[in-house]
């Protein structure tokens, strides 16, 4: 790779309550549709996306990424997250 | 005696916990910026109101992260007691010190309202002066003091007595009406295992004083005096003997 350019990496995150958890903002929102002409809206569960940019690209990094997601992103007791990985790009060096 | 009153930037109930504390006979409260690193010199340590770090991402999710919270836990390992109300109770969730999690009210309203909280436990550290099913008067005000846990470690709280305070009507009845924001079994707040740690959503700072309506939050405040006091005779005492 060219000295130009570096690995990096753009992952989402997204970060739902788990099902044991009421979501009364969830539960408001499907009211909503429903009064809104769509009765077939069971459910609505509402919770959090992040896209996070990252310089680098390895396991290392990912693992920690995973890491944070316990301990900052998510409340493992009351949250699961998911992390997915998005494309790798390649970025301009900062000079 | 001397206490520490944590200050996050965003904590807006640190001057009533320092009011509250220095308004006890014989005890003195201090400020700790969040950047310190050192709670040696207090008697016990209480994490305030309002909302550290704007809150964001989740109540107590950033400050938990703070330098002093090291000290905090630390403190907490070694049997120093550990009062955190609202904001505070929520911070001591995110560090892992009380189990279970702080969530959006059920009503999606921002709770702001006298409540009547029962002692359901009446020899912790916090709450000795009170008999068991005593009903303190103390004002709530929060978004998310919606109090979950799941339920294997519900049954662990039950079980070991930590659940300290439940959410009650003026006639001590536990039921949904008496419930301000949702909280299973209407706990309003625990202790930890040890039971040096005590997390609650109400406010006792804000119900110290009666020309604040309430003066039973200072019971909270005297039970911990007292709780240290005693430790101390007890230390003495084994000093001696030794």
């Amino acid at each position: 790779m060219s000295r130009k350019y570096c690995e990096a990496m753009k992952v989402k995150v997204v970060v739902m309550p788990k099902a044991a958890v009421l979501d009364p903002q969830g539960n408001a929102v499907r009211d909503a549709m429903r009064h809104l002409g769509m009765p077939e809206v069971r459910s609505v569960r509402i919770g959090k996306y992040m896209e996070i940019d990252l310089d680098g690209k390895n396991g290392e990094l990912e693992s920690r990424l995973h890491g944070l997601c316990r301990d900052l992103l998510s409340n493992p007791v009351i949250e699961d997250y998911e992390l997915q990985k998005d494309e790798s790009v390649k970025r301009k060096r900062n000079k | 005696m001397k206490f520490a009153v944590i200050q996050f930037p965003g904590s807006n109930c640190d001057q009533d916990c320092v009011a509250a504390v220095n308004s006890l006979d014989g005890l003195r409260a201090e400020y700790v910026w969040h950047k310190e690193t050192s709670l040696d010199d207090f008697d016990a340590i209480v994490l305030p109101g309002g909302f550290a770090y704007g809150d964001y991402l989740r109540c107590g999710a950033i400050a938990r992260f703070s330098p002093i919270m090291q000290a905090v836990v630390r403190a907490a390992r070694a049997g120093k007691l550990v009062l955190g109300t609202c904001n505070g109770f929520q911070v001591l969730c995110e560090a892992g010190l009380l189990p279970g999690a702080l969530v959006r009210n059920r009503s999606l309203r921002f709770v702001c309202d006298m409540i009547t909280a029962r002692v359901e436990v009446d020899d912790s550290p916090f709450t000795h002066g009170c008999q068991k099913g005593t009903l303190l008067r103390l004002p709530v005000a929060h978004g998310e003091g919606c109090f979950f846990a799941n339920a294997e470690t519900l049954r662990e709280l039950n079980a070991n007595r930590q659940v300290i305070l439940r959410y009650a009507d003026s006639r001590g009845r536990i039921g949904p009406e008496a419930n301000p924001n949702g909280s299973v079994e209407n706990i309003a707040g625990i202790c930890s295992r040890e039971r040096n740690v005590f997390g609650l959503m109400p406010h006792p700072d804000r119900a110290s004083d009666l020309r604040l309506d309430s003066a039973d939050g200072a019971k909270i405040f005297r039970s911990m005096v007292q709780t240290i006091s005693g430790n101390r005779a007890t230390s003495e005492r084994a000093k001696q003997v030794a």
